[in-house]
């Protein structure tokens, strides 16, 4: 009987040639696998966690190169606010300042802090301006003699009243202190990350030292809110560390119910044992690259192992059938119960041979497909795409190779009782064979399309609204009740400003500040445009601050708050202005335009940045792409190419500022969410054409798994998931692992069908010898990331549930779909059994 | 047949696209910007009632209100805010007069405009920025491209306009002509003039050497002198038919004949005076610089100050009748007095910032404010 089976096959070239280097000379074959896995293991245990926030950006994108061109002058985007807040509501009093002194030289001393860029109001580059007789004085906001640190030294109310005073001439107020006088902030900016210079932030120990400041002040009368993307970084490492423990019970469950479907202990173990080869080769793999592993990338050998124990379940599955019965487990039970079972290396050889083909189809497939992401200029989807791609074809080496060599030599105790378990399990399940197999009937398989169609467009249609970016304030990272999230409400409940800023750079000729009347002019009536924008709360800008200075120059009268239009006046305005107001550059030919948003839901960021090149391109006062006009102009200015009434031009870039950064990311995430699924779809197809030999089976296997990725994106809408770089991946993985079920399934019905039997008899002979397999695939991939439900991350839990989910309809699709479409694609003509 | 493939292709690159096509609108130009950018008209925008309005008036039943960036808004109650269309361009203006359905508003680059339509729509009567004289207007003299920053029409014909450097303009046909230039003084004021005139060159070049952080003036300092030209900021009329100016550094003008013809004299303060207000006989209160205010029953011969409790600059005001007054400022200051006999009370509306302008709109106390945040209802103490 096994000689039966195989010959329905016959073995080609390539069959031959692998079977020999695999069975060849088993005994190497293990050595050199135990040698691959110690070196591996040695390299995986050197693996760091290894965050940067440029590598969540795509530094490609027009407002990106804005960010790079500027990050040196500006800063901004990488900002960690440390809000230090009295808990009874009043900060006037000596031990808060104390506190707030102390935690901004702290602040200082915080690694890759960029000092002169620190501001609080213990800080020089914080002043206020205010109009006197004839003529106007600036200072600190505190005052040169309250220093609360001193010895001996007593507050008074006369002192706090000047300092209340100086705050609101500092126009700081719902900045850089509380709006109800409740607590003020420290503003920490990053030195910008250049690996290429060397320098490398380090995140985690940034974190440390965040969490070490608060350790330090927070007591029962103050509280300390940190916020920024250095604690995001913090405190999802720390919540990631939750997921080795995922990882443990995720291991545990797949053991049991592989236990449970197999009965045999060795025969779980052995699958289980070859999935974590597989995730300690590609960690290890990782760190041979160079790569550490980022926390939000920490998913991913979850489902590398999970891809290997699906494989790994068909394997067993098929070396089961061997084992028992001599080939596959067709028929009924009587003739099977008739049947002898083969030695374990010819059953394991059988396997081997059965499943190469579909088995790498699957994993290339997968494999080209997570390669595919590669082509999305971000850098973290690079990292993630490289990840799996590796991950998923050292999967080829386990499961295709490790797998059946260690099957050859696995002797199963109680043969009789377990063929007999199995015999029971085969027939339990037929009349739910039965049941299915009618869905290849021309008529039940006719109304499954117009029922798939349907559920297709009304997914695609609700799956339209997933919302881009996030809405929440804080990050969606993190679960609500998460300390930095409520840290994040706040901070933005007692500062209104300075959580959410977009900075437009204006770039002119040099000097354009003081020479150039039309390029302020044009500067402040953008400000105003942008700040007539929904969900714009406050602008700043250089000609806002040089109209006040305007009027301070004229005893105050504000009046006079208009921008002189000759450069004598106009350089008196603004002289006063050092670059560290963050409003200009040495040569004021840069300017931002700082807009404080009210919120970062997409819709709001779209409107606004839609508004700006509205204003732009009505202006003609933009030089497109990436170009750098003031560098352009101050060539110009150098060679004397001046024109008659002076370089007049302005160029506003988009955008810098963390709101800058999130416009940027969803620009590119809109962009690409589409594109990467063509790309999965396109290299499951071609895999599935190559390999199966037609398109119209390759359309069977491609178009269930169209309909669960729309379903996808509709869960997404019900849970209110944003479409982000950390959730984009996730669809493309629930692709990538929901393809196997397909193509297991046609693979296995291929061979029925090139054996001359019909569809219908092919589809049932398909699922009885499969359907068991893959049903408990999915379980078992479904229990082991339904435990995220409960991890500390957000992200993790709603990981959990989108995975879930695609793993369990994947499934189901591939059940119910796979023997629809092949009717009508593949047999139409056929005569129902 | 090959022609179709070319829609098909194209149809299927916009599905998979559409999102990089879409975005195509935002179109690089670049031009060299206008040299005057204000001579365009002004633009509608849904904040214009919340940002720097400089003066309000009643115009018949209506209220006007003008600020920054030729704005210009009008409303029947004080709370519905409509901004005029039809300005012709963006200056920002300082002050506004009304003769019933005819409003006059002036401000920088030498504006007046005009509206006789209750201020839907507006027409320029003069226009002076710096470097394109208005006609009639010496392209040398310190007063070009002055802006103006207050206005009086007595009746529909007579209007006076001041402003900086001494700049006064008067019409005596509704501002279909507007004339003038320094404000005209009688002799003896001329030759004192001429003294203080090579003093105030060398406080000018102090002026703009003197750095941001340590421009605080001493005493002495302020003590220098009168300017030559001192800026003309507030005119008021009283009922005697008497005029009075008040400028920089307690500058005083007052005129006897209807603004023929100006005498000056100086408050016993040398601060400037931002605003005055005008009542019954020769009696006048004038406000301004650090929380300063002063009194005249005679036209401004001799002055008495009030004390405020105050240092806030104060900008603007209305009279009361029986001599009351609300005075408004910096900081959201706002001083209140029912009757010339009363001292001056103190509230502050702080949410306005700097208040310019006040008008009272109800029996009830009500004021309506004008301030750099915009335009706001505020109810003082």
């Amino acid at each position: 009987m096994s000689a039966a089976s195989s010959s329905k096959k016959p073995p080609n070239a390539f069959h031959r040639a692998a079977e020999r280097l695999v069975f060849g000379s088993r005994p190497v074959v293990l050595i050199l696998f135990a040698i691959a896995t110690v070196v591996l293991t040695y390299f995986a245990a050197q693996l760091r966690v290894d965050a940067g926030f440029k590598k969540q950006i795509p530094l490609k994108h027009e407002y990106m190169q804005t960010f790079i061109d500027y990050e040196q002058e500006f800063g901004g985007a990488n900002r960690v606010l440390i809000a230090v807040m009295d808990k009874n509501g009043d900060m006037f009093n000596q031990p808060f300042f104390q506190t707030m002194e102390q935690i901004t030289l702290d602040a200082k001393a915080i690694d890759s802090v960029d000092e002169a860029r620190v501001r609080s109001i213990f800080t020089p580059n914080v002043r206020f301006v205010e109009v006197v007789e004839d003529g106007f004085a600036g200072g600190n906001v505190i005052p040169q003699d309250f220093t609360p640190n001193v010895e001996g030294f007593e507050a008074t109310p006369e002192q706090f009243a000047t300092i209340k005073a100086n705050m609101e001439k500092a126009s700081i107020v719902g900045r850089l202190v509380a709006k109800d006088f409740s607590g003020a902030m420290v503003w920490v900016d990053l030195v910008p990350e250049n690996p290429e210079k060397g320098v490398k932030v380090d995140y985690n120990k940034i974190a440390e030292q965040l969490d070490a400041i608060r350790a330090k002040y927070e007591n029962e009368h103050t509280t300390v809110a940190i916020i920024g993307f250095a604690k995001m970084v913090g405190d999802i490492t720390a919540g990631a560390r939750s997921v080795i423990w995922f990882f443990g019970l995720t291991i545990a469950f797949t053991w049991l119910l592989l236990f449970i479907y197999s009965s045999s202990v060795k025969l779980a173990s052995l699958t289980v044992f070859c999935a974590l080869i597989s995730v300690i080769w590609m960690l290890g793999a990782l760190r041979l690259l160079g790569f550490g592993i980022d926390p939000m990338n920490m998913l991913t050998p979850f489902l590398i192992f999970a891809i290997a124990v699906s494989h790994g379940e068909q394997m067993i599955n098929r070396y089961r059938g061997e084992i028992f019965f001599g080939g596959l487990e067709e028929g009924t039970p009587e003739e099977l119960a008739k049947r002898t079972g083969i030695d374990p290396e010819t059953a394991a050889r059988n396997a081997f041979r059965a499943l190469l083909v579909p088995g790498s189809v699957a994993l290339v497939a997968g494999c080209i497909g997570f390669a595919a992401i590669l082509v999305i200029p971000i850098r973290i989807i690079f990292e993630l795409a490289i990840t799996a791609t590796v991950g998923v074809a050292l999967t080829v080496l386990t499961d295709l190779v490790l797998l059946p060599v260690l099957l050859s030599y696995t002797r199963l105790r109680n043969l009789p009782r377990k063929r007999a378990y199995r015999l029971r399990q085969l027939t339990q399940f037929d009349k739910i064979w039965t049941f299915l197999a009618r869905f290849s009937r021309p008529v039940p398989a006719a109304i499954i399309l117009v029922a798939g169609i349907a559920i297709w467009f009304v997914a695609e249609r609700y799956g339209e609204h997933v919302m881009i970016g996030d809405a929440q304030k804080g990050v969606a990272e993190l679960r609500p009740d998460a300390r930095y999230n409520q840290d994040a409400v706040l901070i933005s409940e007692k500062f209104a400003l300075g959580v959410d800023i977009l900075n437009v750079i204006a770039e002119g000729p040099p000097s354009a500040c003081t020479n150039s009347y039309p390029v302020m002019e044009l500067i402040d009536r953008f400000a105003w445009h942008l700040r007539n924008v929904e969900g714009v709360a406050q602008v700043m800008t250089l000609p806002m601050a040089a109209k006040v200075v305007n009027a301070g120059w004229n005893e105050g009268n504000v009046r006079w708050r208009v921008l002189p239009r000759d450069s004598d006046t106009l350089r008196l305005a603004t002289q006063g202005f050092e670059t560290d107001t963050g409003l200009l550059n040495a040569d004021c030919s840069a300017m931002p335009i700082m807009a404080f948003l009210t919120d970062h839901r997409a819709t709001t960021i779209d409107r606004v940045v839609g508004a700006i090149k509205e204003f732009r391109t009505e202006n003609k006062s933009w030089a497109g792409g990436n170009v750098n006009l003031r560098e352009k102009l101050a060539e110009q200015a150098a060679g004397g190419d001046v024109p008659e009434d002076g370089l007049n031009e302005v160029n506003l870039r988009l955008a810098t500022g963390n709101v800058g950064v999130m416009a940027a990311i969803n620009d590119e995430v809109r962009a690409v969410k589409r594109q990467i699924l063509y790309m999965l779809y396109a290299a499951v197809f071609v895999m599935c054409l190559i390999s199966f030999r037609s398109p119209r089976a390759a359309l069977c296997i491609v178009l269930p798994l169209v309909l669960v990725t729309e379903l996808g994106h509709a869960l997404m809408v019900y849970l209110d998931i944003g479409m982000k770089i950390n959730t984009l991946t996730v669809v493309a993985l629930g692709v990538g692992i929901g393809v196997d079920y397909g193509i297991y399934i046609f693979a296995r019905m291929r061979e029925s069908l090139l054996a001359g039997k019909p569809l219908t008899e092919a589809y049932f002979a398909s699922l009885k010898t499969t359907g068991i397999a893959i049903f408990y695939t999915a379980l078992t991939l479904a229990v082991g990331v339904g435990t995220w439900v409960f991890s500390d991350l957000k992200f993790q839990a709603d990981m959990g549930v989108m995975l879930t989910f695609m793993f369990v309809v994947n499934m189901i699709a591939a059940i119910v779909f796979l023997p629809a479409l092949c009717r009508w694609l593949l047999r139409p003509m056929e005569r129902a059994a | 047949m090959p022609r179709l493939t070319t829609p098909s292709v194209s149809i299927v690159l916009a599905l998979v696209f559409g999102a990089s096509l879409a975005s195509a609108e935002d179109k690089a130009s670049l031009a060299p910007l206008a040299a005057d950018p204000l001579a365009r008209p002004t633009e509608v925008m849904p904040l214009a009632d919340g940002t720097l309005v400089l003066d309000i008036a009643r115009a018949g039943n209506r209220i006007v209100a003008v600020g920054e960036r030729g704005h210009i808004l009008y409303s029947d109650d004080g709370t519905a805010w409509t901004q005029a269309a039809d300005v012709p361009l963006r200056s920002t203006l300082t002050a506004v007069a009304a003769i019933d359905g005819n409003i006059w508003a002036v401000g920088h680059d030498g504006v007046i405009l005009h509206s006789a339509n209750s201020g839907e729509s507006w027409e320029i009567q003069r226009r002076d920025p710096r470097g394109q004289p208005a006609e009639g207007v010496d392209p040398d003299d310190i007063r070009q491209g002055a802006p103006l920053l207050d206005v009086l029409f007595t009746d529909l014909n007579h209007g006076i306009a001041i402003g900086a450097y001494s700049l006064l303009l008067e019409t005596s046909d509704g501002g279909k002509h507007w004339s003038g230039g320094r404000i005209p003084t009688s002799a003896s004021d001329a030759a004192a003039d001429a003294e203080v005139a090579a003093e105030s060159v060398d406080e000018q070049a102090a002026h703009a050497s003197n750095d941001m952080q340590s421009s605080v003036f001493s005493a002495d300092e302020l003590k220098i002198g009168q300017e030559s030209d001192p800026h003309l900021n507030a005119i008021a009329r009283t009922e005697s038919g008497g005029y009075v100016i008040v400028g920089e550094r307690g500058a005083i003008f007052r005129s006897q004949d209807g603004g023929k013809l100006w005498e000056r004299s100086q408050l016993p303060y040398d601060g400037s005076m931002f605003g005055i207000v005008g009542y019954e006989g020769q009696h006048v209160l004038a406000f301004g610089l650090r929380g300063h205010v002063f009194e005249s029953n005679d036209l401004g011969v001799t002055w008495s100050e009030r004390p405020t409790g105050s240092e806030l600059s104060l900008m603007g005001g209305v009279p009361l009748a029986n001599g009351g007054a609300i005075i408004v400022g910096a900081n959201g200051i706002v001083l209140h007095r029912a009757r010339d006999s009363e001292p001056l009370t103190t509230s502050t509306n702080t949410a306005a910032g700097v208040i310019a302008g006040v008008l009272p709109l109800d029996s009830d106390g009500t004021l309506l404010i004008a301030s750099e945040n915009g335009l706001s209802r505020f109810q003082p103490k």
